[in-house]
């Protein structure tokens, strides 16, 4: 018995030991996500799904958003669509991420049809099997429970990486997320093509929700008591923009009757000024530019509260 | 909990600490063993160890109810009641839609519309098995084959067994209840051999099942768009990853209740190898095979009688067996054509004539041989695209695709990482298939290999969809 033990344990060492290490490769490189459940909890977050979480850059609105607004770094909490619509799993998360006793935090909350929607031939939440659902400790580093539970891939790959580094998808320590592809004009065109047909096969699978409009007031609710809450409906190419509308044609009444205390930007009509990747994220030299209306807005907006 | 989770690595040596060290008893260490297996089942659903305790208790008295009678009448009342009883459990959680949606298409060819609405039912994971183990132990009772016990302990504890609680090995109440009314020594050897086992269960698992699964699921989503080769190679990497992954888990689940004294029934005997349809279902999954022999085969008369009776007993068997694996006709499909590949050896007398060990007495197969055990792989990796399957349809399709000849080279790539792993797996299994598992290996450099392997392991798990295992849906 002593001797398998002995065998055992140095074989559990082994392993453990390894697993430990590895966790200290993981950086912005691991996974769109991982980074973002390293940091502390945040006084003021960027919410919403990917076209936030690449359009919206936290140290452009550190820079120019006026301290008395915003005297702390924002941190960029944006997922994707299937990671974080509003509803039940998003709302738990960002409650984890949120300093309890923090207050005059600053939350811009993108907001547009997907991010209020349901999969219809879903009789569940498409993000309740998803990272975010299996995760307990959201602000630890390295976040084992994230590299265990959630990494997709083994965490051999975290050694990989540092040899092999693929900085298409670059997860900055505040929490936006970089990416670097190619912009050539073919491959623009082809890639917002295909995105295209996406959204439109989305579009037959997608339907407002009034759970998810439920959750969103309940974020905002939650979230008001920590500082103040703007709602943003960042800008896409016009196609993408033509199969929103057809989603959901009255999205902004909803939006400003259902929450119409509430701050609500809405850049739809702007994507003349800016650049895609695929139609439907900010290119990130365009992500830079909408963060800066987006903070000057902000500026002027509550100047003449 | 998973084999292949992280659970499991802390939750295993926890049990066995406790288990070896510090409740030495034996009625204490079964009660361990029970309340392990409830934590055990409990962190997939807590909910529905109801399911498993309701039937422990249910069979627990109908067995005692057995001894106390002698009648014959009412001894076969209470078996009726543990049949119905079982049955219908496991009927309602995994057929009931199954019927009510064949009830409803039916009356809608005729013309007629009904109503009647499918539930939302989950599918307890291990139903299939537990039940059938609980069954074994009443209709064994019932046969006086077996004493029943008074012992509800060690009882639930059987049933409850962790180690093959969700997928097997399906353990007779004959073999494994006795083993928790004697007083487990550890024995190194023996430990170390379920180390051995479940190193090669991961290995199999995570390391082949897993990276088939990969192409597997490609292919068959996209098989309209697939090339005729390439459905080909779906279709084998299928048999590859069904066996690896069942094989796997047996191995695990064999290997796991040896740490702790039990010795659980062998499930997989080199099926691949088998040179005709008969020796494979020898072969492969013998738990559930003898299962189906021993409790409905031969009470059906089994090859006795007249050759209808032979060919109906076959069929019933087969499709039986098809349906117990889940509520599609995909399955009763498979079974079925399983049971046609059986025919031409059951008519002709020769379901038996390979129960020796191929090549038994040369290194390779012989040139017969290999025609053999290439013929039988292709039929039954020709019926796992049913089981594969999600609809007839799909299979239906799958299969025209393979003949489309005007689109039938594959894109190579992305099977260059797979094929070196499948023929040095074979190569391995070859050179094993006398003994217990894959790597009885020489003490000179065994020690490389293991750390290779567990290397493998840590390497290619993830915690993707793909890896649970494809028994928990049965």
């Amino acid at each position: 018995m002593k001797r398998f033990i002995i065998k055992i344990s140095f074989l559990i060492i082994a392993i453990t030991t390894t697993y430990i290490l590895l966790g200290f490769l993981a950086d912005g490189t691991t996974d769109p996500f991982y980074l973002r459940f390293t940091s502390p909890k945040q006084k003021s977050l960027i919410l919403g799904t990917s076209r936030a979480a690449q359009g919206v850059r936290p140290e452009i609105l550190d820079s120019v958003i006026d301290k008395k607004i915003l005297n702390h770094s924002i941190y960029n909490f944006a997922f994707t669509i299937l990671h974080s619509p509003y509803g039940e799993t998003y709302y738990k998360t960002i409650k984890s991420k949120l300093g309890e006793n923090s207050f005059n935090g600053l939350f811009i909350l993108s907001v547009d049809p997907w991010s209020i929607s349901q999969k219809t031939n879903l009789n569940y939440d498409i993000e309740s099997k998803k990272e975010l659902s299996k995760l307990t400790f959201f602000n630890m580093n390295p976040n084992y429970d994230y590299l265990i539970n959630s990494y997709k891939n083994s965490m051999f790959n975290l050694l990989i990486n540092k040899f092999n580094r693929d900085s298409t998808l670059l997860l900055h320590k505040n929490g936006w997320l970089e990416v670097n592809i190619n912009m050539e004009k073919d491959e623009l065109r082809k890639r917002t093509l295909s995105k295209i047909e996406v959204y439109k096969e989305n579009g037959k699978k997608y339907k407002i929700s009034d759970k998810r409009i439920f959750w969103l007031d309940k974020t905002i609710r939650l979230l008001k008591k920590h500082g103040r809450v703007i709602l943003v409906r960042i800008p896409v190419n016009k196609e993408i923009l033509a199969i929103e509308n057809e989603l959901c044609e009255n999205f902004d009444s909803i939006i400003n009757t259902r929450f119409n205390n509430l701050l609500y930007l809405n850049y739809k009509e702007d994507s003349n000024n800016y650049t895609f990747v695929d139609g439907n994220h900010l290119y990130k030299a365009s992500g830079k530019i909408f963060s800066k209306k987006l903070a000057n807005d902000i500026n002027n907006l509550f100047f003449n509260e | 909990m998973l084999f292949n989770s992280i659970e499991f690595l802390i939750f295993l040596p926890i049990v066995f600490l406790l288990y070896w060290f510090v409740f030495k008893k034996l009625s204490i260490q079964n009660v361990l063993i029970l309340i392990a297996s409830y934590v055990f089942y409990g962190w997939w659903d807590w909910r529905f160890l109801s399911l498993i305790i309701l039937s422990t208790v249910v069979d627990y008295i109908l067995g005692l109810q057995l001894k106390k009678t002698t009648e014959k009448k009412q001894r076969k009342r209470l078996l009726i009641i543990s049949l119905v009883f079982n049955l219908g459990l496991l009927g309602f959680f995994k057929y009931y839609n199954f019927f009510i949606d064949n009830w409803i298409e039916a009356w809608e060819a005729i013309g007629v519309t009904m109503h009647a609405s499918s539930l939302n039912i989950i599918l307890p994971v291990g139903i299939s098995f537990y039940t059938f183990q609980t069954l074994s132990y009443t209709i064994d009772v019932y046969r006086e084959k077996l004493e029943p016990t008074k012992n509800f302990i060690a009882f639930a504890s059987f049933v409850a067994f962790f180690p093959q609680l969700v997928a097997g090995p399906i353990e007779r109440a004959t073999n494994l209840l006795p083993q928790f009314y004697k007083k487990r020594e550890f024995n190194y050897d023996f430990a170390v051999s379920g180390m051995k086992l479940i190193l090669w269960g991961l290995v199999k698992k995570v390391v082949i099942a897993d990276s088939c699964a990969v192409l597997v699921n490609r292919i068959f989503e996209n098989h309209q768009d697939e090339s005729g080769l390439a459905l080909c190679m779906g279709a084998i990497y299928f048999a590859f990853q069904i066996y690896c992954d069942f094989s796997g888990y047996s191995d695990i689940a064999i290997g796991t209740s040896r740490l702790f004294g039990f010795k659980l029934m062998r499930n997989f005997n080199y099926p691949y190898f088998s040179r005709d349809i008969a020796e494979f279902w020898r072969r492969w999954h013998i738990s559930l095979s003898t299962w189906f022999r021993d409790y409905l085969y031969i009470p059906l008369g089994g090859s006795r009688g007249s050759l209808k009776i032979k060919i109906r007993n076959v069929f019933v068997i087969f499709l039986v067996s098809g349906f117990w694996h889940g509520a599609n006709w995909t399955f009763i499909i498979w079974g079925g054509l399983n049971a046609l590949f059986f025919l031409p050896l059951l008519i002709g007398g020769k379901n038996r004539k390979n129960l020796n060990e191929v090549a038994a007495t040369s290194i390779l197969p012989s040139f017969k041989e290999i025609l053999q055990i290439l013929g039988t792989f292709t039929i039954t990796t020709f019926a796992w695209i049913f089981f594969r399957a999600t609809s007839l349809t799909q299979a239906v399709e799958y299969i025209q695709n393979i003949f489309n000849f005007n689109n039938f080279i594959p894109d190579v790539i992305r099977h260059k990482k797979i094929i070196p792993f499948l023929v040095l797996f074979v190569i391995m299994e070859w050179f094993s298939r006398r003994q217990e598992y894959a790597i009885v290996l020489d003490k000179k450099y065994r020690i490389v290999f293991y750390m290779l392997f567990a290397f493998m392991i840590l390497y290619y798990a993830s915690v993707d969809e793909k890896s649970s295992f494809i028994y928990f849906q049965f």
